[in-house]
This record gives structure tokens, C-alpha cells and sequence, in this order.
């Protein structure tokens, strides 16, 4: 018999004594009781194995033999198990352990999505949730195929999407995308125009027919470069490409008021401590109540993590400075530069590109206002490439 | 007759014999483990001599350091080291 089967089953080691022992333990193959490692101790004892569930009817062959019995040990599973039964909660906990640990794996605790570039992680996360799919789901019923096809379509930045579980832990590959970067123009015919009024610093023609030179002066709109190249006996339409610099100006006006509003901390402040546990949130320390006063709020989380592995439990401190608002007013100095810093600023976003080489400025303080008249003239690039609605085909000889 | 009728039917149908009959069958593994089949009882027991009875007489087995390993109703396997198998 197996040994792990009489492990399981029970086993008994006996030692039979008696004038003829034999006659024994050949009672005991006639009853069809097995028994093993039979040893002869000497010529009035023997001792062999039987399964635990045989004592009784061994003690009856026995005496049918004229031999005496003595049991010398027993092991098994149930002897195994015996000494829990003095410690009920042992034995409890244990399994309750040994359940839980199999319970657990069945739901989603930690879902992380690995793979994105470009997406962003929550853009994923978020329409996974929307999907059905989040802290605490069920996860036999996450269907891979199913949410690869659907997230897909809500997600077209995606090209594949794979979902692999490992225990109560979800974790979402993706790959992005790669778009092609197009070597073939906008427009089959385009032309260069100026994008505003300048003066012609330099240019550097690609494509198309120069009609401009340095020094030019040039209107908004005016065609630069014109899309048709002229061959002499024929025209050809194309989409012109250039960079043409010239010298701009641009005018305006900033204004900022002269008093503003300024926080005063009180010096009053408070801590709130949560600890979230997936979604929902616990508070362990501080008033939970929403302050109808102004104050400011500064968050630290601190995920729990054990040898890299992150859990979904965060704790989380919220500091709350209290704080007053009063009206003062803005020193000038400060004022102008801020002003001046605005208008460069602005005069930089509105350019493709090129650097503004001098600024005038005039600041003065009218009704309650800083205000701040600025004249630039900058060397910007100033090539705008328009589409040729039409190309010219050409005439025909008919 | 009963015996005769037995043996035409093993005969006949290709059954070994001891299957249907009581016949002793007697498997020897090597010089370590004999294994005897439709015995009927130990009636010698040593660490040097086991006889076992069967049909028509009985099966001495002699060696040194001879032990039962097993034993059931039509099956007896012995180990040991096996000097000698007598048909008595």
C-alpha cells in the first residue's frame, strides 16, 4: 500500500506474542486484513503493520490464536490532527487564513498599466472603471478579449491592449500608435506670404519663385514666394517652402490694476489624517467637516508599499493654513516689471520665430490702473505658406 | 473431473491456469523478493526458512535476513536474501 495512503488511512504497529504466532497473522490473511513489514523480534514474537481501523478485529484473531497483542505505536492523519483539537482557535484561524488567501485572489486589488508613452496612465484607468473594471471587481468576470476590443475603441491612440491577472493583481499592456511622419507637402501648390508688415532681413528659398529680395518692404498677405515656377515655355505648380526673416513691429497696450488682493495667514492651523483603503476613505485624525472660511490645503500621500509591490492603501495628511484676504497696493516698480515681462511675453507667443531686438516703453498710472505702452521691433520669421485654390494646368493648343 | 474440466477450459480460452484453479504461482525477483500467489498460510516462520503451504504440499523458501513484506489472502511476498526455493 502506498505510504501517503497509510498516512492518510491510519497506521498501527503491533507486536503479537505467542507459541505460534504464525497461525496469527495467517488468521489475519485468511480475513483479508492487510498488514506489512512483517519482523520476527524471536521465536515467540512478531510485530507488523496494519491499518488503525483493523485493532478490533486483530484482537479477536488474536485470541482465536492463543496469542496476545501489544500495540506499540500509531501514526496517521487524525493522530496528526489530534493535539488541535485542545486549540480550537488555532485550528480556526488556520483554515480561516488558508481560505481568505484563496477568497482574496478571486477580486481586483491593484490594476497597473504598463506600456504607455504618450497616454496617460489615468486616461487607461479611467476607462477601465468605466468598463466595470476597478478596485474590488469580481475578476473571473474580466473577459480579456471583450475589454481588449472595447477599449480600443475608446482609447484610439491604442493599437493593442492585453490584460493579464495574476492573483488579485491586474496588470493592463498596451502599445501606442506610432504615427508617420509625412514627407509629402499640405497642398499640391501652395504659396509664401507675409504673415504681417515688415522690412525683408534675409531668406532662404526651398521651393517655389522668389518675389522678394532683402530689403523690401512687404504688407500682410503680400505672396513672398509665389507656387508657380516660370520654365519659359511652360509653368509648373508647386507647394513653395521658405523662410523669409524680416524686421516687424509690433504695438501695444498692458494694464494691471494698482491695488490687489493678498493672503494673510492668520497663523491658525489644523492636520486632517485618512486612510484610504481602494476608494473608500477613513479618517483617522482631524475634523472631517468642509471649512466655509479661506485657507489653504496641502495634500502628502503616502502609498504602502512592501519590496515593491504597491498596495491600494494610502494615507494621507491634509494641512490647512487659515488666512485672510486684505487689499493692498502694488508697488510701482514691481509693477512695470511685471507689465514689461507680460508684454514680452506676449510679443514672443505671437511670433513662428525670431527675437525681439528693442522695446520702448511708456508707464504711467491712470484711474486705479498700471499701464504700460510698449513699441518692439523684432526680426521674426515671417512666411505663412497658403494653399493655391486652382493650380494652373496650363493652356491647351485647341 | 473438476480438475480436468479446468484445465480444458484454460486451455481452451487461454487463461492461465492459476486463475482459475488453485495452482501455487511463484515469482522470483532476482536473488531479493520471491512472491508467491494462492498460498495457503505460513506454517514455518525464521529469518533463515519460510515455508509456506499450498495445493498439493508446500514452498520452502532459504536465505538470510528473510521477512514478509506483504501479505493477504492469495498473496505472500517475501525479501530477503534467497538462497534456495524447494517445491516439497
Amino acid at each position: 500500500m502506498n505510504p501517503v495512503i497509510r498516512f492518510l488511512r491510519g497506521e498501527l504497529r503491533v507486536c503479537i506474542s505467542g507459541a505460534y504466532v504464525e497461525r496469527c497473522f495467517n488468521l489475519l490473511a485468511e480475513e483479508g486484513i492487510v498488514f506489512w513489514d512483517l519482523c520476527r523480534k524471536d521465536e515467540l514474537r512478531i510485530e507488523l503493520s496494519l491499518l488503525s481501523k483493523e485493532k478490533k478485529r486483530l484482537e479477536a484473531l488474536a485470541i482465536r490464536s492463543f496469542c496476545t497483542v501489544e500495540f506499540l505505536r500509531e501514526r496517521g492523519l487524525l493522530q496528526t490532527l489530534r493535539p488541535l483539537r485542545a486549540r480550537p482557535i488555532l485550528a480556526f484561524g488556520a483554515a480561516a487564513v488558508i481560505g481568505l488567501t484563496f477568497f482574496l485572489q478571486s477580486f481586483v486589488w491593484v490594476i497597473t498599466v504598463e506600456g504607455e508613452e504618450t497616454v496617460h496612465e489615468e486616461t487607461v484607468l479611467r476607462q477601465l472603471e468605466e468598463l466595470g473594471i476597478c478596485f474590488g471587481t469580481w475578476a473571473p468576470s474580466v473577459d480579456s478579449q471583450m475589454t481588449r476590443a472595447q477599449m480600443l475603441n475608446r482609447v484610439p491612440e491604442l493599437s493593442w491592449l492585453a490584460v493579464n491577472r495574476t492573483g488579485g493583481k491586474l496588470t493592463v499592456l498596451v502599445t501606442e500608435r506610432s504615427v508617420a511622419s509625412s514627407e509629402k507637402p499640405p497642398y499640391a501648390a501652395g504659396s509664401i506670404v507675409a504673415l504681417r508688415d515688415g522690412v525683408i532681413t534675409d531668406y532662404r528659398i526651398l521651393e517655389g519663385m522668389r518675389l522678394c529680395k532683402r530689403g523690401d518692404a512687404v504688407k500682410a498677405g503680400q505672396i513672398l514666394v509665389s507656387g508657380y515656377e516660370d520654365y519659359g515655355l511652360y509653368l509648373r505648380a508647386v507647394c513653395a517652402d521658405a523662410e523669409i526673416y524680416a524686421q516687424t513691429w509690433h504695438n501695444g497696450t498692458v494694464v494691471m490694476p494698482a491695488q490687489r488682493t493678498e493672503k494673510s495667514y492668520t497663523g491658525r492651523e489644523w492636520t486632517q489624517i485618512s486612510l484610504i483603503v481602494g476608494r473608500k476613505r477613513i479618517n483617522l485624525c482631524g475634523n472631517s467637516g468642509i471649512y466655509t472660511g479661506s485657507c489653504d490645503k496641502m495634500i502628502d500621500v503616502k502609498k504602502v508599499t512592501l519590496a515593491g509591490y504597491t498596495f491600494p492603501v494610502t494615507i494621507e495628511t491634509a494641512t490647512y493654513r487659515e488666512y485672510e484676504e486684505k487689499n493692498v497696493t502694488v508697488d510701482a516698480d514691481a509693477a512695470h516689471n511685471a507689465l514689461s515681462e507680460a508684454w514680452q511675453r506676449q510679443t514672443r507667443s505671437a511670433m513662428i520665430a525670431g527675437t525681439i531686438e528693442q522695446t520702448e516703453e511708456s508707464f504711467l498710472e491712470s484711474g486705479g490702473l498700471y499701464v504700460l505702452q510698449a513699441k518692439s521691433t523684432c526680426n521674426e520669421m515671417i512666411a505663412r505658406l497658403v494653399p493655391i485654390e486652382e493650380p494652373y494646368k496650363g493652356e491647351s493648343n485647341e | 473431473m473438476k480438475k480436468h474440466f479446468t484445465n480444458t477450459v484454460s486451455d481452451k480460452l487461454a487463461i492461465p491456469s492459476e486463475t482459475l484453479s488453485e495452482t501455487p504461482f511463484v515469482i522470483l525477483r532476482g536473488k531479493r523478493r520471491v512472491c508467491i500467489e494462492n498460498h495457503r498460510g505460513v506454517t514455518q516462520y525464521e529469518d533463515t526458512l519460510v515455508q509456506v503451504a499450498v495445493k498439493h504440499g508446500s514452498i520452502r523458501i532459504a536465505g538470510f535476513g528473510l521477512s514478509i513484506v506483504s501479505m493477504s489472502k492469495n498473496t505472500l511476498e517475501i525479501c530477503g536474501t534467497i538462497r534456495a526455493v524447494e517445491l516439497e
